[in-house]
């Protein structure tokens, strides 16, 4: 069915250099869509990717929905340098309430979906309401049609995309759901070229509209300001992003984290029982390496290459042995997480939860949790489900995709799953918020503690890069003091940066002034004169909104901590990892504080208004606040 | 029992090195971070330029880390008999 579009005049209007200056808003249960605009002065004050589709959010009333009721809104972000010679830039943004902690959730996903997407001539896609059956969007540069997805129904997220990649060709860029999506799964992800944006939900909120499948094509293109300079700049930043400073994700992936937290005693194992994995060696990525063929890839227009291979070496469960991308989270969340040290197991887990569209993380951290439940005799109706026992493993992912026997519990994510299990279960439960805790065991590393209590997203490594704190000659990982917060407002107004604009992270360590060059890079993209100081208070504005989103959907003080028991015990052979509920309690008003906020966390209107925010987030004495 | 320090290499170190680990002979009053790196080049010429200078200067992008506890950029930083200098990427996680 096509959709009628309507367009207002003002999306007709020049927009600034490296914007549409427009979005589309598609709404599912009238089959209608809208091209809208953006002002500039709101593309300055969000940048794109994170920060616009949080803008664009809240706007459209997500904090004041379900996040799978029909009208919640699923917004896709672009960024100003989407299309642009400048490495790693090809990414989006997936924002919605998420299912799994109720509060905001933003993630972001690489490649050619960015590219194929701004192409349509918009910045952001809307996408609210709800198709009757299954159905995918097909989005032709700005004709859009819903169209039968009945047969895709079930298929897993690479066979989908393969199914729609025949039907529609190569020019179509897809983001899909495989069965998780679907079954509504709290933490399925939504799958682009087999990378997933993948934490807290963002799957689940497509699966409740009916909505199988995205598929963009579009030939608008964008002004840039300064092209000859850009050229020049792209040039010389893909030349610095071959150096040192990448060499760990270019030759060997994030896996290489595994060997050096373990060594650190923070590799979170057995339900965050110890910090150590007697195995973990073995799944260092040179040994790896050694063990199975290895093949690398990239993102597209991206120089880095971090994407690392590996092919199991039979096939099994109905699993083919198709090379499996490894990434130290699946790594760590469907390994020691899981006290499972067989890697062709792992990697097959990693490929299961890939087609089922679930994220590795959550999914490790709950199917990890009930292995302790089993243990500790809490949980009675899934016994076999066993610390070390990858059949276990790859049995609760299939059940946890489709939905079924214990399957349906696991599926709603630890927290949820807990609290049907009882107060004991709760105290274990890896969480912040919901979201199921990263690979970085917090006791060992204090300022990622703190981070993980007051992520907006819940337990979350890419908002908060504390880790580098913590890891660091900055601070004492295991004493962090409250005068050393200011590192983690850093590395969270760094991540809004990155998020916003948008580069990846990796680059980070290419950057010798991360905001003066990304002010430069947007001077030659957009024509702004844009300086340091101005991004600064766009990364604080942006984490604020994030916030004043999660003030809307509920959130209270209380939710910024980390489970009980990570605040009474020292994992197992680490007594110097410790931290109590006083300690953190001190370090999370010290943060609030430092942030401008109030000891509590309630943002006042004297820290909105420097921001620019007054006018989106309304009167800040409508939500309750505590000095 | 010798005087020994223990290196260990991670990551991308641990991969041109060829090996995980080399021990170094220490005295009574140790060596310092930079002669301790040093050796690693002179063991590993093929670490040269990457990690650190033949000098023992950490290039940037690495950082070492002693026993698991501290880290450190500080050559001078003086390393005892028997503890453990881990030599890996500054960009730890990610």
């Amino acid at each position: 069915m096509l959709l009628p579009l309507t367009v207002s005049a003002e999306s007709q209007a020049v927009p600034t250099p490296g914007y549409h200056g427009r979005y589309l808003w598609v709404d599912l249960t009238s089959a209608t869509a809208e091209l809208r605009s953006i002002s500039a002065r709101d593309l300055r004050r969000f940048l794109g990717g994170s920060g616009l589709a949080t803008y664009l959010l809240l706007y459209h009333g997500g904090a004041n929905c379900g996040p799978t009721d029909a009208e919640s809104p699923l917004v896709f972000s672009y960024s100003p340098l989407v299309g642009s010679p400048l490495t790693t830039s090809a990414k989006f943004a997936v924002v919605s309430r998420s299912p799994l902690t109720g509060m905001i959730n933003d993630s972001l996903v690489s490649s050619a979906f960015a590219l194929a997407g701004k192409r349509v001539g918009v910045d952001a896609m809307v996408i609210t309401g709800r198709c009757e059956t299954a159905h995918y969007l097909l989005v032709d540069g700005l004709r859009c049609e819903v169209r039968s997805a009945a047969m895709l129904r079930g298929r897993s997220c690479r066979d989908t995309e393969q199914a729609l990649r025949k039907e529609l060709g190569n020019e179509f860029q897809l983001a899909v759901i495989g069965p998780a999506g679907e079954n509504g799964v709290r933490y399925a992800t939504i799958s682009h070229d087999g990378r997933h944006a993948g934490r807290g939900g963002n799957g689940a909120v497509m699966g409740s509209k009916n909505l199988k499948a995205i598929a963009v094509r579009g030939d608008q293109r964008v002004a840039w300001a300064h092209p000859l300079e850009l050229q020049l700049a792209a040039k010389e930043l893909s030349r610095r992003s071959f150096g040192s400073s990448t060499s760990k994700y270019r030759e060997l992936g994030t896996a290489a984290n595994l060997s050096v937290l373990n060594r650190l005693k923070a590799l979170p194992t057995r339900n965050f029982q110890q910090g150590e994995f007697a195995e973990a060696e073995q799944m260092d990525p040179v040994q790896l390496a050694q063990d199975y063929h290895h093949t690398r890839s990239s993102c597209a227009a991206c120089t880095i290459g971090c994407e690392h291979m590996y092919q199991p070496t039979s096939s099994t469960q109905g699993i083919s042995g198709q090379p499996v991308r490894v990434e130290y989270e699946n790594l760590f969340a469907l390994g020691p997480l899981c006290g499972i040290h067989d890697v062709d197991a792992v990697l097959r887990a990693s490929q299961l939860c890939d087609d089922m569209g679930i994220d590795t993380i959550s999914t490790g951290g709950t199917v990890a949790f009930a292995m302790e439940c089993v243990e500790r005799g809490w949980l009675t109706t899934a016994p076999w489900l066993r610390f070390g026992d990858s059949h276990a493993l790859l049995r609760a992912i299939e059940l946890i995709g489709r939905r079924e026997g214990v399957g349906v519990e696991l599926g709603l994510g630890s927290r949820a799953f807990s609290v049907l299990l009882g107060p004991q279960a709760e105290s274990i439960a890896p969480h912040v918020k919901g979201l199921e805790l990263p690979g970085y065991e917090p006791r060992a590393a204090q300022a990622m503690a703190v981070g993980f209590a007051v992520g907006t997203r819940g337990a979350d490594h890419n908002r908060s890069g504390a880790y580098q704190v913590d890891f660091s000659e900055a601070v004492d990982r295991y004493h962090l003091r409250t005068e050393d917060v200011h590192h983690l407002l850093e590395t969270e107004d760094q991540a809004a940066l990155f998020d916003s604009v948008i580069f990846c992270k990796f680059l980070r360590g290419v950057f010798a002034d991360l905001f003066q060059d990304v002010a430069e890079y947007l001077r030659l993209v957009t024509g702004w004169e844009v300086t340091s100081e101005e991004l600064r208070c766009t990364a604080r504005r942006i984490v604020t909104l994030k916030k004043m989103f999660n003030v809307r959907a509920g959130w209270v003080p209380s939710d910024d901590t980390l489970p009980e028991r990570m605040l009474q015990q020292s994992p197992i052979g680490n007594p110097q990892a410790r931290i109590t509920s006083v300690q953190l309690q001190d370090l999370v008003r010290a943060y609030n504080l430092a942030r401008g906020w109030t000891a509590e966390g309630w943002v006042p209107s004297d820290t909105l208004r420097p921001l620019d925010l007054l006018d989106l987030v309304g009167d800040p004495s409508t939500v309750p606040q505590s000095s | 029992m010798p005087l020994q320090i223990c290196i260990e290499f991670y990551g991308s170190v641990r991969l041109r090195a060829g090996e995980s680990s080399m021990l170094l002979p220490a005295d009574d009053i140790g060596i310092t971070v930079g002669q301790a790196l040093s050796s690693v080049t002179r063991r590993f010429p093929q670490l040269i330029g990457f990690c650190c200078g033949s000098d023992g200067a950490l290039q940037p992008g690495f950082v070492v880390n002693v026993d698991g506890q501290l880290f450190t950029r500080d050559d001078s930083h003086r390393l005892l008999p028997g503890q453990t200098l881990l030599v890996l990427s500054a960009d730890v996680g990610g």
